[in-house]
């Protein structure tokens, strides 16, 4: 075993949530005011499609659970609602009596809903400054002014256009419908080509039995280099990113593209996305990182260890406090050691000891810094 | 609680290994499938009185919550995900003949979910919905600094693997489950389990002697 798997296996025998009598007693308090909460929904509900049944409608409830979303972002909506209406007018229905919809995020800039299951529809009002998505389990709708519905079974999304366009994207593909266009996603040769093999031999019911409305989506079957990071893919993502490299322009996409030369095994080509982000993104909070990375591949990676010294003092400059500070500093420290800059070494590490008395990274700072 | 005290290996009933191979790993249910599964457990004689939910979360809550706590790296989501695995025990505990059938079905359940939420957390952050995780407190306040940090930088990397492979690694190196046990909880084959765990351990240990230079 060598030194770095057991430190590992230190590192990771440590990671305990440290649970007690306390945590236990709290958590039987909220799930019993869960159930409770639970109950009184279903007994509201049930009440609720009587009425409805009754006035020849049997509409159900959209439930909100928007747990994710800021109170503040959240619109004005009644739990027992069919419909969920924002402000610019645009509209969520719920088609099934049991379908969920969440409401993730409702903004001025941003109107983001996901589906936990079954059928909603949208009506979309145009409006460019405004990103309308859809999001159930990996795949997102985006709508470009228009009306759609969306339905999840299980992992398997149908999604069809009554007017307009939409763009759908899932992990390693995206497509674009059009007005009378249906289809599920992600594509079914996809889904057999991801599958893994199982234990018990069982084909997934919802691929095999998934209706297709649509044609083949042959346009569809270029992954993207972004989504083939994101599963982590990385040297894949690297091949395609090869020859886009020069459209980049978005500060986390400059990030992930670095990301993925560097964990691809191309250190040297990350140099550039994370300078271009630094040089042009001004004071967005994602230049920091940029340089807190450059600094990281440049000692690392590159055995340049008083670039990367210039570079932590950039991210700790651009992080303007916060761990990230914290964390450029030490790595300053460490990187004038190693450039043989004793000196500025000391009188970093000085500094950190100053604004971190209880800093995580104190006894590698003292020895870096010359000051055990 | 003792550190690691849920290491104890878990004992499964050749009838109950049966019924859960088909649990296939595709399957984000509602703990629906895996609970009717359960159900069709045959109590044995000597098998213990069956739980009552209060009585299933004293004794279960601990073990759930360390290995959300381990498969995410965050307490917060640990709380949401312990309350959610609960509720969908509640469902159907009351149909679990044998007790000792149920802490392998919340096993299963608590994987699932964090799997979810993985999956959701990686989805957010492609939306620009969330910033990178904070997994600066995952190590325990008693561990060094050094194994806090190395601790931090190891849950960093992992936010870089496939969902899969990330939950399968977590359950091997940090719950310390057997290869057996993961793939029986993650619904995959014995051989994927390896193949996955070997990966994130390959890319973790390289990850690493890139940092320590």
């Amino acid at each position: 075993m060598t030194k770095v798997e057991r430190d590992v296996e230190t590192a990771v025998r440590g990671i305990d949530p440290a649970w007690d009598a306390k945590d236990t007693e709290i958590g039987l308090a909220m799930l019993r005011g869960r159930l409770r909460r639970r109950a009184t929904a279903r007994r509201a509900g049930v009440g609720l499609a009587a009425v409805a049944a009754c006035a020849g409608l049997v509409w159900g409830t959209i439930g909100v659970r928007s747990s994710t979303a800021t109170s503040e972002s959240a619109p004005a909506v009644a739990t027992a609602s069919a419909t969920v209406r924002f402000s610019d007018g645009s509209m969520v229905t719920r088609l099934e009596p049991d379908a969920q919809v969440s409401v993730i995020e409702a903004g001025p800039e941003r109107i983001i809903t996901s589906v936990e299951r079954g059928q909603i529809s949208a009506e979309v009002t145009p409006r460019p400054s405004r990103v309308f998505r859809v999001v159930a389990g990996q795949v997102v709708v985006e709508a470009l002014g228009t009306a759609f519905t969306v339905e999840r079974l299980d992992e398997r999304v149908g999604v069809s256009v009554r007017h307009g366009r939409v763009r759908v994207t899932w992990l390693t593909g995206f497509r674009e419908l059009g007005a009378g266009e249906a289809n599920w996603f992600p594509p079914i040769e996809d889904n057999r080509a991801r599958e893994e093999p199982r234990t018990s031999g069982a084909v997934d019911p919802a691929v095999e039995s998934s209706p297709v409305p649509g044609s083949s989506p042959s346009s569809s079957r270029t992954p993207s280099w972004k989504m083939l990071a994101l599963e982590g893919r990385n040297r894949e993502a690297y091949a395609l990113l090869r020859d886009q490299r020069k459209n980049l322009r978005d500060p986390d996409e400059l990030l992930l593209a670095a990301d993925v030369a560097r964990l691809s095994g191309h250190p040297a080509d990350a140099v550039p996305y994370l300078e271009r982000l630094i040089k042009e993104s001004g004071n967005h909070p994602k230049a920091a990182m940029a340089a807190f990375a450059l600094g990281r591949v440049l000692m690392t990676s590159l055995g340049q260890p008083e670039k990367a010294a210039l570079a932590f003092g950039e991210a700790r400059s651009r992080a303007q406090g916060g761990s990230l500070a914290e964390d450029a500093l030490a790595r300053e420290v460490e990187a004038w050691a190693q450039a043989g800059a004793a000196t500025r070494a000391r009188e970093r590490a000085q500094e950190y000891l100053r604004l971190y008395p209880r800093g995580q990274r104190s006894r590698a700072v003292k020895t870096f810094g010359g000051l055990e | 609680m003792p550190a690691r005290s849920h290491l104890q290996l878990i004992n499964i009933h050749p009838r109950e290994a049966d019924d859960r191979a088909g649990l296939a790993e595709g399957d984000d249910d509602d703990g629906a499938a895996s609970g009717a599964r359960v159900a069709r457990m045959r109590r044995s004689p000597d098998s213990p009185s069956p739980l009552s939910l209060e009585e299933a979360f004293k004794q279960y809550a601990p073990h759930v919550a360390a290995i959300g706590f381990r498969i995410l790296g965050s307490r917060d989501q640990m709380q949401d995900l312990v309350q959610d695995v609960f509720l969908k025990a509640h469902d159907w505990i009351a149909r679990i003949d044998d007790p000792r059938a149920l802490k392998s079905w919340l096993t299963t359940v608590t994987v699932r979910e964090a799997r979810a939420r993985l999956r959701l957390r990686r989805m957010r952050a492609f939306l620009h919905l969330s910033d990178h995780n904070n997994y600066a407190s995952v190590a325990s306040p008693t561990a060094s600094p050094a194994e806090r940090a190395l601790a931090t930088e190891i849950y960093r990397i992992l936010d870089g693997v496939p969902v899969n492979a990330r939950v399968a690694w977590t359950l091997r190196q940090v719950e310390g489950l057997t290869l057996p046990e993961i793939a029986q909880h993650c619904g995959c084959s014995l051989a994927t389990v390896k193949r996955r765990v070997a990966e994130v351990h390959r890319i973790v240990l390289e990850a690493l002697r890139d940092d320590q230079g």
